[in-house]
């Protein structure tokens, strides 16, 4: 299904009302073209207005949720890398930079739990409107840093700036758009941990999210969509931040 | 900081204290976004106002679209038990929380009634009689809990889109079987529900503009 006849179908995928091929060809292109994901959100909330203005919360169906809630929080999940990937992390260690590798190593594993990645995607989230403003405020506001991550051979490069206080904005990238279902993510070094500071998507826009005091690089990697709570693939950009 | 992460180096989540007064008052004073990201840091209160302000909302959507209570409830329970596994999916840069939740119990509902072969039926046949005698919203005692600033867009829309939009909103009829409904090509009925959408989002926007 090409642009046009995606867009005619938007009025009814907004209220499920095609067919279940249909739908899964106007998914598809979705995740590729921002505009037809701006239409179609203004469609879901002209939709959404026609439901009810209100109404009382059925009595019982809360103490059914709060019931099935009793996984939560998870538990911090140490994740270490397992020995048959040890070649993997060794190529990993070999971009991110030595010493920065060993320290993280030496910690046995990377102390990033599975709260961080919940989190990361949600500011991700939160973020994205109004960023594109903020990053550029932030660009040109006294005290920002600017900082380049390139890859090994400089063909992949992402600019970031942060602020005095800690407020980082994705400026601009080459790094190129994913295949459906990856997404880039972001990761601080903060001392010998690796947080996760947000995804970027599959095609990465200009994105806010918030460095530690202590972080000492950042780094991008390509994960699956949904992020990873560990890095799982080589890093493709990093850059270090200059403690000042 | 509004929009913080964990403790510095994303240490778990702390145990909350279980509804204090206090804390309860807080809730009730954080605005949906700020809900959204407590949940995301797994505290139940918060889960609990965002169920106490749009829990009604979503089961009197799932009522509506599905005719009966309790898969109405098991679809409300759904939406907000997919709220606390995933918060991340609902982006405050695309609309409201309760637009979110209501998109959300839209599509379960849905899908359930497709799933159920014998009340599809019975919804098409009687879908069938309300189209020949002419659909008319504001007839339905649903109108009385819609927004006057809703009734005036759906007042601008052509009886046709209006009518399309509802069959297939409401009904849970696909664009196709809207149109056999009607006895209307298939291109002309998806191309009002596109137009009468887009035609009530710039009425809707205008509104809140004038407020």
């Amino acid at each position: 299904m090409d642009h046009d006849e995606v867009q005619q179908l938007l009025g009814a995928y907004a209220l499920d009302a095609v067919d279940p091929d249909e739908a899964e060809a106007v998914r598809d292109h979705l995740s590729s073209c921002p505009r037809c994901r701006d239409e179609l959100a203004t469609y879901r909330l002209a939709a959404a207005a026609l439901g009810p203005a209100g109404g009382d919360a059925p009595p019982g169906v809360w103490d059914r949720i709060a019931g099935r809630l009793t996984d939560s929080p998870p538990p911090l999940r140490l994740v270490r890398p397992p020995a048959a990937r040890r070649s993997r992390w060794a190529s990993w260690g070999a971009r991110v930079g030595a010493a920065a590798a060993a320290a993280a190593i030496a910690f046995l594993g990377w102390d990033v739990s599975h709260l961080d990645a919940r989190l990361g995607r949600l500011q991700a989230a939160v973020s994205r409107s109004g960023v594109a403003q903020a990053a550029g405020a932030a660009a040109l506001a006294p005290g920002s840093r600017r900082v380049e991550l390139r890859s090994s051979t400089s063909r992949l490069q992402a600019v970031v700036v942060i602020r005095p206080n800690g407020q980082g904005f994705l400026v601009s990238t080459t790094l190129p758009p994913l295949p459906p279902g990856r997404t880039y993510q972001l990761w601080g070094l903060s001392g010998t941990r690796l947080v996760s500071l947000g995804l970027l998507g599959r095609a990465p826009a200009p994105s806010a999210f918030r460095v530690g005091g202590g972080t000492r690089a950042l780094m991008i990697t390509a994960e699956p969509a949904g992020g990873v709570s560990a890095p799982d693939t080589p890093v493709l950009v990093r850059g270090a931040l200059s403690t000042t | 900081m509004g929009l913080g992460r964990g403790p510095a180096g994303g240490g778990p989540a702390q145990p909350e204290g279980s509804g204090t007064a206090a804390v309860k008052r807080n809730w009730q004073a954080a605005d949906d976004t700020m809900l959204v990201i407590a949940i995301g840091r797994w505290k139940e209160e918060a889960l609990a106002e965002a169920y106490r302000r749009h829990g009604g909302a979503v089961y009197s959507l799932a009522r509506k679209v599905l005719g009966e209570q309790l898969s109405a409830e098991e679809v409300t329970q759904d939406v907000f038990l997919r709220l606390w596994e995933e918060p991340e999916r609902f982006d405050p840069g695309r609309g409201s929380l309760r637009a979110y939740l209501l998109t959300q119990a839209h599509g379960r509902a849905v899908d359930r009634l497709r799933q159920d072969t014998a009340r599809w039926e019975r919804q098409v046949k009687q879908a069938r009689l309300t189209a020949q005698a002419g659909y008319d919203l504001e007839e339905e005692v649903w109108d009385l809990t819609m927004a006057e600033r809703v009734k005036e867009a759906l007042a601008g829309l052509s009886d046709g889109e209006r009518r399309a939009i509802e069959l297939a909103y409401f009904g849970g009829h696909t664009y196709r079987e809207v149109a056999s409904l009607l006895q209307e090509p298939e291109g002309t009925v998806k191309s009002r529900i596109r137009s009468g959408l887009r035609r009530m989002h710039v009425s809707l926007v205008a509104a809140r503009g004038d407020s």
